[in-house]
């Protein structure tokens, strides 16, 4: 018992000191990550500035010729891959965590909003007709995925968003808010475990263009 | 005797256990890198990698419209050869056109074999679909395909009467879905305990993974009829 006493005693030892060493610690590499997102963020957006000038600079030479035909194509490839900033009608949907104070004993995990959550108004959003959706300012595309990082939600394993979560979506409004709202729906299962939902139809909601460029690594055009 | 070794074993039992947890501890204590919690570091590495892939992505993209807008100028091509161009690029990023590589192949069944009496067997879900989706797009997927429906920004995936609908086209199982990306990366994230296919495996449905060197992810058929939404001009247009 002494022996595991004295081990027990050096972890604990052992492990104090580490935990003090830690937070007195040079913090160099944090910074230089900091540091890094942050000179690539303004890299990104010199990038994105410039390729929506050589974009419109393109526009502007086909503009005159374009064939009618050509100009909706172009547009509707051009909505779905993200490549502008879309306005029209639609709904914003509101989502945040319970406010409800839940007993000793019961599960929290079940009041706080999951990925899923999430996935499932998205989806609900696109059976109804959405044809342009963000979260918080993020467009989403054909790739974008959702997952859960501790409190918060990460977007195309780029954006970290926090609740309350924001979802704009441009689509016929009457037909968004209904499927959202219908009985039994995605707004009703939410609202039973006190998750906080709002639906709220526009008649005008800008939705932003997709930060970056659709890249494709591994997929080549083919069959 | 007897009974003081068992005390004794007992204690060092316990006390392994106890010094487990604290090496745990440590270990994570360690991995946190110079002031900074472990899950911020994390994400900064996330945003780290994301953004080199996402600059180079943007890069390339402005030299072949810096291409397409010098000929076009040069008068190398007529206006709408640059247009056709254009849609072209726009057309394979938005999911229209169908692309070729290497990725995984997933096979989903529901239990049929001997069962029927039972009607409480598990049955395959829209939302597991949905979920397998976000987990291979999670983990870079480039093109998805379910029974030949490619997945697109609006496509859905959703329990229409007794079907699974993909672009208003109903699909049943077996559900065959492809993936082109990192095959090995793509695999290993679904194999994650926790996954939604782990989770069906444990309610009995059929489930296969195969990495494929090659395949073949259809384009959406047509077009999406999108009547809402307008483009607004770009800034620094």
């Amino acid at each position: 018992m002494a022996l595991a006493g004295t081990i027990l005693g050096l972890a604990l030892g052992l492990q104090f000191r580490y935990a003090t060493g830690v937070a007195a610690s040079p913090d160099s590499q944090a910074a230089w990550l900091v540091n890094s997102v942050d000179r690539m963020q303004q890299e990104r957006d010199r990038l994105q500035t410039q390729v929506n000038s050589l974009r419109q600079q393109l526009d502007d030479i086909t503009d005159t010729t374009r064939i009618a035909g050509v100009q909706h194509d172009l547009e509707v490839a051009r909505i779905e891959a993200g490549v502008d900033a879309v306005t029209g009608p639609g709904v914003t949907v509101t989502l945040n965590d319970s406010s409800q104070p839940f007993a000793p004993g019961q599960n929290p995990n079940l009041y706080v909003l999951h990925d899923v959550d999430v996935l499932r108004v998205l989806n609900e959003i696109k059976a109804a007709g959405g044809e342009a959706i963000a979260i918080n300012g993020h467009r989403l595309l054909a790739g974008s995925s959702v997952r859960c990082i501790g409190p918060a939600i990460l977007i195309d394993q780029t954006a970290r968003v926090t609740p309350p979560y924001v979802i704009a979506a441009v689509g016929d409004p009457d037909t968004l808010a209904a499927a959202l709202n219908m009985r039994g729906g995605v707004v009703d299962s939410l609202t039973f475990w006190g998750i906080r939902v709002t639906v709220q139809k526009a008649a005008q909601l800008t939705i932003p263009a997709y930060q970056g460029a659709v890249t494709f690594t591994y997929a080549k055009p083919g069959e | 005797m007897t009974g003081n070794r068992v005390v004794t074993a007992l204690s060092l039992g316990a006390v392994s256990l106890i010094l487990g947890v604290l090496l745990t501890f440590q270990l994570r204590a360690t991995s946190v890198v110079a002031g900074l919690p472990y899950d911020q570091t994390e994400q900064l590495t996330l945003e780290f990698n994301n953004l080199t892939k996402q600059n180079a992505g943007l890069e390339a993209l402005a030299a072949n419209l810096q291409k397409q807008v010098d000929e076009a100028q040069a008068g190398k091509y007529g206006a709408l050869r640059a247009a056709e161009a254009e849609l072209k690029g726009d057309d394979l990023a938005a999911g229209f056109t169908a692309v070729t590589g290497p990725g995984v192949k997933i096979t989903l069944n529901n239990v049929t074999a001997g069962t029927s009496a039972d009607t409480s067997v598990y049955v395959i879900r829209d939302e597991d679909l949905l979920k397998l989706v976000n987990e291979l797009d999670a983990a870079g997927a480039e093109a998805v395909s379910i029974n030949g429906q490619r997945i697109i920004a609006t496509s859905e995936i959703r329990l229409a009467g007794s079907n699974i609908d993909v672009n208003l086209q109903p699909i049943a199982p077996p559900f065959v879905v492809l993936a082109i990306g990192n095959s090995d990366r793509l695999a290993q994230n679904l194999a994650m305990a926790g996954g939604v296919l782990s989770f069906l495996q444990d309610l009995g449905i059929s489930v296969s993974v195969e990495e494929e060197s090659r395949v073949v992810v259809p384009g959406y058929q047509g077009r999406p009829d999108l009547s809402h939404a307008q483009p607004v001009v770009r800034p620094g247009g």
